[in-house]
């Protein structure tokens, strides 16, 4: 009964690896980031060559992109139906799927770890977080949700097996989320988490309610399947009836 | 006493009927094909003596208006439940006593619409320490500095 954890420099963030009594744990390790750093060229906004400034700039068509690359702009389209047009990958002017590339890559590589037998295990990257199984037997696992003031306390800890915690917000970043309505950043809420089943969709969840202001706290309360917290720029914190705090 | 009953009468007429049925003016605002007429034994249309009013009118006087020879009797008419949007069906019950009504009660009116809005729950912004939590939810790690700072040790290591 071994744990195993491991933590790289990528996506231009910290990705983290832990898993619970898994055969091969340096292998898999290896493999999720590995998936991470070719998410990282195929998706990043940052890298000249990746696919998705190549598809912007016009020099490859989406069919000769990475089919992933379609995958993603297909669920992409869907939630921005899903989200009333909040969650938008042309919000700033230019294709950006990043809202829901990172929760989406975290979340195939946490179905690979479960395929590959690894059926306990956490995958971290930039603080959006998949988990699924336990961390020890009878143990949950446990996250907390940083402070949006206070960058070593948390305001919150969420608990459970299969958790996907994903959290948007401007205490990092600055003001980053769009609202693809007016094109100027949004900044009213200071930090929303998602917490759901499946990181990519909560990834999108969070973005959107950042995007949306206020209203998200009537969007984000109707949600199926989805619980959350949210923490509005003048200190007020809000949270879902649902959300399994520790 | 009964000047009050009226004024109240007329309000609430207009809070808990929500058929859009136009009234007469001087007749109140029920649906006159769903309902018995308010004095089975009138002839011709019946015309109601009570005129709704929104505010207590200090000269009002009770009217009363007997179309037959026989002593008023006290009655409790049901209505049709119609739909009202958002709120499930309406219906009210009147109870009269000659064409003078007594009172107003709602057989049934759904208080909560069918797909209640909800929304998140306020409370004070809570703060404990994240000494032993190893995973935290939250940009933590894309500060700029953060990173500079890991590099940098990464880079001595």
């Amino acid at each position: 009964m071994t744990g195993y954890r491991r933590s790289v420099t990528v996506m231009g963030t910290v990705a983290t690896v832990e898993l619970y009594d898994a055969p091969d744990a340096e292998r898999l390790a290896d493999e999720v980031f590995a998936w991470l750093r070719e998410v990282d060229r195929r998706f990043s906004t940052y890298r000249a060559g990746s696919d998705v400034n190549r598809l912007h700039r016009g020099e490859l068509t989406l069919a000769e992109c990475a089919p992933e690359v379609s995958e993603v702009l297909a669920r992409c389209a869907e939630f921005w139906r899903d989200t009333d047009g909040y969650f938008d990958v042309y919000a700033t002017g230019r294709l950006d799927p990043s809202g829901y590339v990172k929760g989406w890559s975290v979340q195939v590589a946490s179905e690979r770890l479960s395929a590959a037998g690894a059926v306990n295990h956490l995958v971290d990257a930039g603080g959006d977080i998949q988990t699924r199984g336990r961390p020890a037997p009878d143990a949950r696992w446990e996250i907390g949700i940083r402070h949006p003031w206070h960058p070593a306390s948390v305001c919150a800890v969420v608990t459970g097996t299969d958790l996907a915690v994903a959290t948007s917000g401007t205490y990092e970043r600055g003001c980053h989320v769009v609202d693809p309505r007016t094109g100027r950043p949004r900044g009213d809420l200071r930090s929303v988490t998602v917490v759901g089943r499946d990181l990519g969709t909560a990834d999108v969840y969070a973005t959107a309610a950042v995007a949306m202001g206020p209203p998200a706290l009537r969007w984000l309360a109707g949600l199926d399947g989805y619980e959350s917290m949210v923490v509005t720029e003048e200190g007020v914190s809000y949270r879902s009836a649902g959300l399994p705090v520790a | 006493m009964r000047r009050v009953i009226l004024w109240l009468v007329g309000t609430a007429i207009g809070t808990t009927v929500l058929v859009g049925v136009k009234a007469a003016p001087g007749t109140l605002p029920f649906d006159r094909s769903a309902e018995a007429p308010l004095d089975p034994a009138a002839s011709g249309t019946p015309t109601p003596a009570i005129t709704r009013t929104t505010a207590p009118s200090p000269s009002a006087k009770t009217p009363t208006r007997s179309r037959t020879t026989t002593a008023p009797v006290t009655r409790t008419i049901v209505g049709d439940a119609f739909p009202a949007r958002d709120f499930g069906d309406v219906q009210v019950k009147v109870v009269l006593t000659g064409d003078h009504i007594d009172d107003i009660i709602v057989v049934q009116m759904s208080n909560r619409p069918r797909k209640a809005p909800s929304l998140l729950r306020a409370e004070a912004l809570a703060e404990q320490s994240a000494d032993n939590l190893t995973n935290i939810s939250g940009a933590t790690y894309t500060s700029e500095a953060y990173v500079r700072s890991l590099r940098s040790a990464l880079a001595k290591a």
